[in-house]
């Protein structure tokens, strides 16, 4: 019986060792494997704004244009935009892009695309975020778009991916129709091979890619969501290329064996305040906004909490074109200035008020900190946190008096300000003055400077406004074996893949 | 007996009828939607109403309800809010990987907590049995995820035997079903040791010992047998609960199961994703308990169904 026992153990450890990775390579590997941190949702680029699904379509399909590292805009399918007057757009496209099933790609794909989009019955996350009036093509290589009203911003709009109109569904839920989202053809340098949900996305090159092939010839995006399971694969070789958790990234970097590259993001995480809540005008004091300002040492929670952030203190995020330095008032620890406020706005005695976030563990923490800094100045904080879709429909809604949450993907000065204008936003900020700037500053099709200067006097009017808290502006860092020589950076994200290769 | 399990399997339909309209409801109820989901941060509240509205939930729930239980009936599940998936077919395939975790963590279960509560019982009150008491106490109290995590830090990270997540080979399912079956490993432990000691008193027992059977056949043939009952009850039970509890595994070990898979698209709120996984869950769970009731019968033939 023992003997019996013995035997199977070492037949057992016999097949451990059979099965065993063997690592024995002489050329220089063209795969590479991946480690995400979240399935992409869909793969239909009309129906996501997930950066995880970002992140695996920016290898499948092309757009107009795209934002490089310093947010300039770089031709992608066109080769060539002309602005006849200051509402209309006429693209020229190249002439030599196939799908992945080999069929030509034209103007009319392009206008497809953002038909669909357009389309109410569609239901596109895109749809209100892309500025659009019409749209036709003129021949098979040339697209007019136009926009209602002159719109500086409008170019982020032609950044979407551009889908097949041979393939890809114009109504979504259809039955039978969805196959698209989950099996899509682009035009990109890689073709989705098989994407099993949750598991692993595979991709292979697709040699006919119009800029050249990649020289990379699979990927294989694996989802592994536990960070620290992601360290172990990454440590132990099992993946390539990874994003380590925030707290083992000083490991990572001591190591030789792994890059580490760290990139500041376009998002933007303030305590966000309720203008227009319907029970009280408590939050409309700007005296009692300002002591929510004065109140908080926020380098020392945003060093405490999120490591690797950095603090704002201005709605525009620092080091792009309109971040205006001097037009930002500092609102640094003061409790004592933040008591006097309330005393004068009568909150002498103290108030209550509720912070509606999502329960990450870092927000739990945030929550636990601020109540006890506005404890401090006798503000009672109730932090009201739950599972991220109710807490966003919370807000969405407008039921709450103080948020904690992202905005993601501000481009253009315009995506961020115009969150602010004329009470539409979630926080229902409506001040005329700022408004007036806002709507002036977006009008200006073609001086930058101009721009520059009415954002100036808007962020110093929204600053003095204590419109919100603003907190931090969140980075993101990937991890990479050293042998993989790859360029990281938030906004071109996995475009870079293309030109990455192994050494030998 | 045959006619009993047919009485069984007829009840089936009402109570599953009965967990899906409790579930839609409830699902229904939950703050959040599936078009709030897809809207994103930064959205406002016509562009969340006009997804809904393409999704098809701005129409009464009730109706909601009565058009996916008429989908029901013709067979069909649906498709994914999310990613448009057939409902069926993407839960059908995931189910395979979670059965053989589940199965797999059984085995580590009961091969370590059967052995070890019979040792204990048989030896009660020597060095061995508090080896075991300790041993049973230290696999209840300890998080499943935290001994994964350990089991990942020694076997994939510093040893490199094992892959520390995904799936596929065997290999890969070693830590997974160590971490998730190693706490009821403890259940059962004491489960078959206070059952055995119970057992060990009663007079058979003693008949069987005294008229001279060897002490191997008493306690595996006559001991054993009798003692099995609430084991088996636990094990049904654990079996249903398993299939949901492999979520924060399958998560630690990047998994591709169906639990946290449900789990995700609950967090999302794909309507029709859960409540076919409900569905296919509650199947499950009833048919395991069929199974646990009729199994009592062979364990104990004094146990008659009717």
């Amino acid at each position: 019986m023992f003997k019996k026992s013995i035997l199977v153990a070492m037949a057992f450890l016999l097949l451990l060792g059979f099965m065993a990775p063997t690592s024995a390579m002489a050329e220089a590997r063209t795969d590479l494997i991946w480690g995400g941190t979240q399935d992409p949702d869909s793969l239909d680029p009309r129906l996501t704004t997930s950066a995880y699904a970002e992140e695996v379509l920016e290898l499948v399909f092309n757009s107009l244009i795209y934002p490089n590292a310093d947010l300039e805009m770089e031709f992608d399918l066109a080769t060539d935009l002309e602005t006849p007057d200051d509402t209309t757009y006429i693209f020229t496209l190249r002439e030599d892009v196939t799908w992945h099933d080999g069929e030509p790609f034209t103007a009319h794909d392009v206008v497809f695309t953002y038909e669909t989009m357009m389309d109410e019955d569609f239901g596109s996350p895109h749809r209100t975020r892309v500025d659009m009036d019409t749209i036709e093509a003129l021949d098979d290589y040339t697209v007019k778009i136009t926009t209602a009203e002159p719109n500086a911003a409008a170019w982020t709009g032609f950044r979407r991916f551009i889908v097949p109109e041979h393939l890809a569904p114009a109504d979504p839920y259809e039955e039978g129709e969805g196959t698209f989202a989950f099996n899509p053809v682009g035009t990109g340098p890689f073709t989705l091979a098989e994407w099993n949900p949750n598991d692993y996305i595979r991709l292979e090159r697709y040699d006919d890619y119009f800029g050249g092939p990649a020289i990379l010839e699979t990927i294989i995006r694996r989802d592994i969501p536990e960070g620290e399971t992601r360290l172990a694969e990454l440590l132990a070789g099992s993946i390539d290329y990874t994003q380590p958790p925030e707290r083992e990234i000083e490991m990572i970097q001591d190591d030789p064996n792994f890059t580490l590259q760290m990139s500041q993001t376009l998002n933007y995480f303030p305590v966000a305040i309720n203008h227009a809540h319907p029970d009280h005008d408590i939050l409309n004091d700007v005296r009692v906004r300002k002591a929510l300002n004065y109140a908080l040492d926020k380098e020392a929670i945003v060093t405490h909490v999120w490591p690797t952030a950095s603090v704002m203190h201005n709605p525009i995020i620092a080091d792009t074109w309109a971040y205006d330095p001097d037009a930002t008032y500092k609102y640094e620890y003061n409790p004592e200035k933040a008591m006097e406020l309330l005393e004068e706005a009568g909150y002498g005695d103290g108030l209550e008020l509720t912070i509606t976030m999502s329960n990450s563990t870092e927000n739990i923490q945030f929550g636990e900190i601020a109540r006890s800094y506005y404890e401090a100045v006798g503000i009672e904080l109730v932090a009201d946190t739950m599972e991220f879709s109710a807490a966003l429909s919370r807000i969405l809604d407008g039921d709450f008096e103080l948020y904690h949450m992202g905005s993601t993907g501000m481009y253009d000065p315009h995506d961020f300000m115009n969150r602010f204008t004329h009470g539409e936003g979630v926080t229902g900020y409506n001040n005329p003055e700022f408004n007036d700037l806002v709507d002036e500053a977006v009008r200006i099709i073609d001086d930058q400077d101009a721009r520059r200067e009415l954002y100036s006097e808007a962020q110093r009017i929204m600053t003095e406004d204590a419109y919100n808290v603003p907190l931090r502006n969140s980075q993101m860092w990937m991890a990479w074996d050293s042998d993989f020589n790859f360029d990281y950076n938030y906004v071109e994200r996995s475009r870079n893949l293309i030109d990455a290769y192994w050494s030998e | 007996m045959h006619i009993y399990i047919l009485k069984r399997i007829v009840q089936v339909i009402p109570v599953l009828l009965l967990v899906t309209l409790i579930t839609f409801s409830l699902v229904h109820l939950t703050p959040g939607d599936p078009a709030i989901m897809r809207a994103g941060e930064d959205a406002t509240a016509e562009q969340v109403e006009s997804i809904r509205e393409a999704m098809g939930l701005n129409l009464p729930v009730h109706v909601q309800y009565l058009n996916w239980i008429g989908g029901l009936f013709r067979g069909d599940l649906g498709y994914s809010l999310q990613d448009g998936r057939p409902v069926f077919i993407t839960l059908i395939r995931r189910l395979p990987a979670t059965i053989q975790l589940v199965i797999a963590s059984f085995i580590v279960s009961i091969g370590i907590g059967l052995p070890v509560g019979i040792l204990s019982a048989v030896k009660q009150n020597t060095m061995a049995d508090s080896i075991a008491r300790i041993f049973a106490l230290l696999g209840l109290s300890m998080p499943n995820f935290w001994i994964g995590l350990m089991l990942m830090l020694l076997f994939s990270y510093r040893l490199r035997l094992l892959p520390a997540s995904g799936s596929g080979t065997l290999l890969h399912l070693i830590m997974p079903a160590i971490a998730l079956g190693l706490p009821a490993a403890g259940v059962i432990t004491r489960l078959t040791r206070s059952s055995m000691l119970e057992v060990l008193k009663e007079d058979y027992i003693r008949t069987a010992q005294s008229k001279g059977l060897k002490n191997k056949t008493v306690i595996y043939k006559h001991a054993l047998k009798n003692a099995m009952l609430p084991v088996v009850t636990v094990i049904g039970i654990q079996l249903g609960s398993r299939l949901g509890g492999s979520v924060i595994i399958e998560s630690v070990f990047a998994y591709p199961g169906i639990g946290r898979f449900a789990y995700l698209r609950l967090l999302a709120r794909d309507y029709p994703m859960i409540m076919g996984n409900l569905l296919i869950f509650a199947f499950i769970f009833i048919l395991i308990n069929l199974l646990t009731d009729i199994l009592y019968g062979f364990i104990e033939p004094r146990i008659r169904y009717e």
